[in-house]
């Protein structure tokens, strides 16, 4: 009950002690050009299933981040707006206490993990993901596609009936964590690059401990423009969007995209 | 003299203007306890007349008597008309509907229910009256008025008995659509970002869970101050505490289904109201009270069966719900009308404190209680504490023969 | 009951056994439909398993489809068990006594089947039937109590458990009957069963103990079940879903749903047992009575439902009640609420409809059709616009292998029903006569007026 008047006054209850690591992301959308290469290096390096033809028509694809693109203005002052969507690595995650078998739950650094050999694929957390950032492997994976060649293999293949999604390449944490320990130093600030961000070729994506207050990703995220999708439902997620600036928005109509806006905080 | 002190209170208040809502939120509370228990009587009676038990003969006028209450609340109901704003500054059942809704739909829904409760009573007491008539040689020019020609007839006897279905089944709907009604339209939405589809249901069970406990002192008093031992019997104080025991688990379980919703979700605008004010937050004090008059203890007390088959455990029971079903209205209540905020903001930035109540609110509580508390005594005076034709209809319907070695009671089913 | 003939204690029995004892030919080309219907889920049930969920209709979005909706459906129907056995015996409500065993073992039965679809939903059934158990006992893993699919299974097994033995206990008398009428392996089989009764004054009073302590038990258990089956859309955040209302709207639709399959069971136990003299007009009579609250409750839920998704400004919510509120899902709104309200009550609320059985039977079965769309209208158009996010909306049609998977949940039950009446009395014999013992007429006037002794 105490944890539920905490909560109450936007308090973050974490759900674990955190051992002064919270990794978190910016996206600036004043810089995203909507150009999908986060999207490319991501299927890359988290050997994602193909989303081939039929799949895409069964309306099962599976992109851990996705760009959603909203179109705004009437013709012919159209603009596109784009938004990379991917987990959002809640603190306060819809989709960890409905898994009956712990297969995602809340680590030490603040991420969403999934547990591939813990699920048993109810969905739920799919269901109860207001971001649709979980996707579900309805087939058994057919290695023997052109795929099978470039797999990583530092990421698991998933099997048939389990869930999965963005993990913020974990697999690449691990590895720079695993190089600082060898010549015995701390992790740096900018050691971390998971694929989206090193492939993003605007700087939009920028990734890093939000409990460090010098990294760069927690200054940014103390910009002005910053808010968080979906806010009113207290996800308090560790994604932080910061606002597009427009410079004719007293001009047309006021900024409406969809679940972009709808929570702004600071107007740009 | 209470009652007056409760009409001086009003008029302090009245004083200090209607514009500002923040102080009638007790004035509003005793309102929607008096219509809770007021308008939940005609129930009583006759929900045990649906499930065709054969124990509620002595029960329906104590419930009818306190039903007469109902009056009061529509007295009480006026201000509040001017309190509450219209549906055009706030999200209301009534959408875009015309003319000054919600207050005028309102008005004629809740004057319907007492019509309804009032005509379901008066054809109810209709044998009864003929008795009078009778007995007073047609002297009681009221009883010989308000019972016609009803001379018992077998064709009339019928006609009564259909009567007494509709109109009660109708009050049944109408009761809980309107107990709906008021929580929404004098409540809930006066409250930003409190959108819980429990309260209502909540509501009308307090509604139920009130009149059964009222129906269960008036019985008490009436045994007591009448000397009528033996006509209502520990029997009636037993089923009564069967319902009893149900509602106030019903009670738990509505409530519990809503905070559970609510603390799972997660979702700050809900928690903020559902939680932060109505339970565990800035009031829970109050909650607590609530919560242990309305289910612990009535569950610690109905849970053995010497105890609810007894005069005092039930009667402790009820007062003690009732207690808690005021502490309820409180918290319904207050934080409404003392919620600053624009109700059509998207939610509620802080919880609502309750304050103590303050001389004028002490006196209207005092004085609405106990001017319902005189309306019900005048009754009793004025109708009979007990209902006859039903007691009669009881005796003949139920018999003792003998069934091998022993003596056991028989109950008649008439189709 | 005044309608009730005269039978000696030997009739009945005659009567009441003859569906264990003779084997007509109906029930042959029954149980062959049956079990060829069956035959076909457990094809549709292996095409399942071995390809995994790709062969449903499921897709993104929309992650839960027909058998969550079986499943709801089904535990709703098991809620028709306990609600005319314990509630009724509770309130001793004299109609009661034929109906009880068939609407308890309809519970037993379609709890089964509902706790089945719930393994073959998840991705790896092989894994969730050990996930039911806590396990990983070495790693010190457990299932997260937190999760309302922990809950679940807990309160249906707590629920079967309970219905089991509510069953059992009540049969015991009725299996010693069914010994000392038989001879051979069978005598030998129900001698076990029936656990030693011979009728004492002890064991009847424990007997009676048992069933008042078993009503009053399980009907906590009763309520919690729906409502925790309610929680696993309530406890999300899913707009449409995350309504506070649903636990008792759950409750209420299940008695619906599930007391009305009881009708239809008992109208086919009526012809096919040729148990006109213990099924009567009478009884469908009262269950008619007992519907029309019932469907009124339900209306009212609902209303309320509908009215605060559209009250609410939320226009995640408001986006899914306007997908639920137009074509085509309008079309099987419409058709829910006629299904469920406005057409069964009126015809309920005359004496003469409710004693006709064959109305009641299709009321009975407009009223389950009217269930079912209502679970589909929960889940699906839910799903289909959750949050408003445009690139993740969806459809969703139902595909072969879910399809005949529901038609196979029907046909399990009926089978698995029609199995118990072979082996079991489908009316309890002795309830059956203790109602005959305790019923007296009295004459009041020139009325002769039935009487019965008070419980």
């Amino acid at each position: 009950m105490r944890q539920a008047v905490e909560g109450t006054e936007q308090d973050t209850d974490k759900p674990v002690a955190s051992i002064g690591r919270r990794w978190g992301m910016v996206v600036d959308l004043d810089r995203c050009t909507g150009c999908q290469a986060c999207v490319v290096a991501c299927h890359a390096e988290n050997n994602i299933a193909l989303n081939l033809e039929d799949v895409v028509l069964q309306q099962r694809a599976m992109n851990w981040i996705r760009i959603e693109r909203y179109w705004e203005g009437e013709y012919p002052n159209v603009k596109a707006r784009f938004l990379p969507m991917f987990c959002q690595h809640c603190n306060n995650a819809p989709c960890e206490p409905v898994c009956p078998v712990y297969a995602t739950y809340h680590n030490q650094e603040g991420l969403n993990v999934q547990v591939y050999n813990r699920c048993i694929g109810t969905r739920y957390c799919a269901n109860n993901c207001p971001y649709h950032a979980r996707f579900f492997n309805f087939w058994e994976r057919d290695l023997e596609d052109s795929h099978a060649e470039y797999l990583n293999p530092n990421v698991t293949v998933r099997t048939k009936g389990i869930m999965e999604k963005c993990t913020f390449c974990v697999q690449r944490i691990r590895k720079s964590e695993w190089e600082r320990r060898q010549a015995d130093e701390e992790l740096q600030d900018g050691d971390v690059q998971p694929a989206c961000v090193q492939a993003c070729p605007t700087d939009t994506l920028v990734f890093g401990n939000l409990e460090d207050e010098d990294s760069r990703v927690a200054k940014l995220a103390q910009n002005k423009r910053h808010y968080r999708v979906m806010e009113n439902l207290g996800t308090d997620t560790n994604v932080i969007y910061l606002k597009k600036v427009d410079p004719h928005a007293s001009e047309t109509a006021p900024a409406h995209a969809g679940s972009a806006a709808d929570t702004s905080r600071n107007s740009a | 003299m209470l009652f007056l002190g409760g009409v001086a209170g009003f008029a302090i208040r009245l004083g200090a203007g209607l514009e500002d809502r923040g102080p009638w939120g007790y004035y509003a509370a005793v309102f929607g306890f008096l219509f809770t228990v007021g308008q939940a009587a005609p129930m009583v009676s006759f929900v045990p007349r649906l499930a065709r038990a054969r124990w509620h003969g002595p029960l329906t006028r104590a419930s009818q008597v306190v039903a007469v209450a109902g009056l009061l609340n529509v007295l009480l109901f006026i201000p509040l008309l001017w309190l509450v704003p219209s549906s055009a500054v706030r999200t209301t059942v009534w959408f875009d509907w015309p003319w000054g809704a919600p207050h005028f739909y309102d008005t004629i829904f809740v004057l319907m229910l007492v019509v309804n409760g009032f005509a379901f009573l008066w054809v109810q007491a209709i044998p009864d009256l003929a008795a009078l008539r009778v007995q007073s040689g047609g002297t009681h020019r009221l009883a010989r008025l308000l019972s016609g020609s009803f001379i018992g007839t077998p064709k009339q006897w019928k006609v009564q008995r259909i009567g007494l279905a509709v109109l009660g089944g109708c009050y049944v709907m109408n009761f809980i659509f309107v107990q709906s009604l008021i929580s929404l339209d004098y409540v809930m939405t006066l409250v930003p970002g409190w959108k819980s589809s429990m309260f209502p249901a909540f509501y009308s069970i307090n509604g139920l869970l009130a009149a059964t406990a009222m129906t269960i002192v008036v019985m008490a008093v009436i045994r007591r101050f009448y000397g009528l031992q033996r006509y209502i019997t520990v029997d009636q104080f037993w089923n009564v505490a069967k319902i009893m025991l149900a509602l106030n688990l019903a009670w738990a379980y509505h409530w519990w289904a809503d905070f559970l919703t609510t603390w799972y979700g997660r979702v700050p605008r809900e928690t903020v109201v559902i939680i932060g004010t109505r339970s565990f937050g800035e009031n829970v004090w109050l909650f607590v009270a609530a919560f242990f008059c309305c289910f612990v203890l009535p569950l610690l007390i109905l849970m053995w069966n010497p105890w609810r088959k007894s005069v005092a455990g039930p009667t402790v029971v009820a007062v003690l719900s009732l207690i808690g079903i005021f502490i309820q209205r409180i918290i319904d209540y207050v934080p409404a009308y003392l919620n600053t905020q624009d109700p059509l903001d998207h939610e509620l930035h802080e919880a609502i404190a309750i304050p103590w109540p303050g001389l004028p609110d002490v006196l209207i509580i005092v004085g609405g209680i106990a001017g319902a508390v005189f309306l019900v005594t005048w009754a009793v005076k004025a109708l009979g504490p007990l209902s006859n034709w039903e007691m009669q209809e009881g005796v003949i319907l139920r018999r003792n023969e003998k069934f091998l070695n022993a003596e056991v009671p028989y109950v008649i089913k008439p189709q | 009951m005044h309608e009730r003939p005269r039978l000696t204690p030997i009739q009945i029995n005659r009567d009441l056994l003859r569906s264990c004892l003779e084997t007509p030919l109906v029930f042959y080309v029954l149980l062959l439909l049956l079990m060829g219907l069956v035959g076909l889920g457990v094809v549709a049930a292996t095409l399942l398993v071995t390809y995994g969920l790709g062969v449903t209709g499921l897709n993104h979005p929309v992650f839960w489809g027909f058998f969550i909706i079986n499943f709801v459906f089904w535990v709703g129907i098991s809620h028709a068990g306990t609600m005319i056995s314990a509630i009724l015996r509770l309130s001793a409500a004299e109609w009661r006594r034929p109906v009880v065993r068939a609407a308890e073992v309809m519970t037993v039965f379609s709890l089964m089947t509902a706790a089945l679809f719930v393994v073959l939903h998840t991705g790896r059934p092989w894994r969730t039937l050990y996930w039911a158990f806590p396990y990983d006992f070495v790693r010190g893993i457990w299932p997260d109590v937190r999760s309302p699919l922990v809950w679940d299974p807990s309160a249906i097994f707590t629920y079967l458990t309970g219905s089991i033995l509510f069953v059992y206990a009540a049969l015991i008398p009725d299996l010693a009957l069914a010994r000392d009428k038989t001879t051979g392996w069978r005598r030998l089989v129900y001698g076990v069963l029936c656990l030693g009764w011979r009728g004492n004054a002890r064991q009847w009073k424990l007997l009676n103990a048992t069933g008042l302590l078993l009503s009053a038990l399980i009907l906590p258990v009763f309520v919690s079940v729906h409502s925790i089956v309610s929680w696993d859309f309530g406890m999300s955040l899913v707009p449409g879903w995350h309504v506070h209302i649903f636990a008792p709207y759950f409750v209420v639709g299940a008695v619906l749903s599930g007391v009305a399959a009881v009708i239809a069971l008992m109208a086919v136990m009526r012809s096919l047992f040729r148990l006109h003299d213990y099924i009567r007009p009478e009884h469908f009579d009262m269950i008619g009575r007992l519907l029309i609250v019932v469907a009124l409750a339900w209306a009212y839920f609902y209303f309320i439902d509908v009215i605060f998704a559209l009250l609410s400004k939320e226009e995640a919510e408001y986006e899914v009640m306007k997908l639920r509120l137009s074509p085509p899902y309008l079309y099987l709104f419409l058709l829910m609420i006629v299904c469920n309200v406005f057409l069964p009550v009126p015809i309920w609320m005359f004496r003469r409809f409710r004693r006709n059985i064959g109305i009641m039977v299709w009321t009975a079965i407009v009223v389950n059709i009217g269930m079912w769309l209502e679970r589909f209208l929960i889940i699906i158009p839910t799903l289909q616009r959750r949050h408003p996010d445009a690139f993740a909306w969806g459809d969703y049609s139902a595909s072969l292998v879910e399809i005949s998977l529901v038609i196979f949940s029907f046909a399990n039950v009926g089978l698995l029903l029609l199995l118990f009446s072979k082996v079991f009395p489908v009316i309890p014999i002795w309830e059956e006569k203790e109602g005959h013992i305790w019923k007296r007429e009295f004459r009041i006037g020139k009325l002769r007026l039935p009487a019965i002794v008070r419980e």
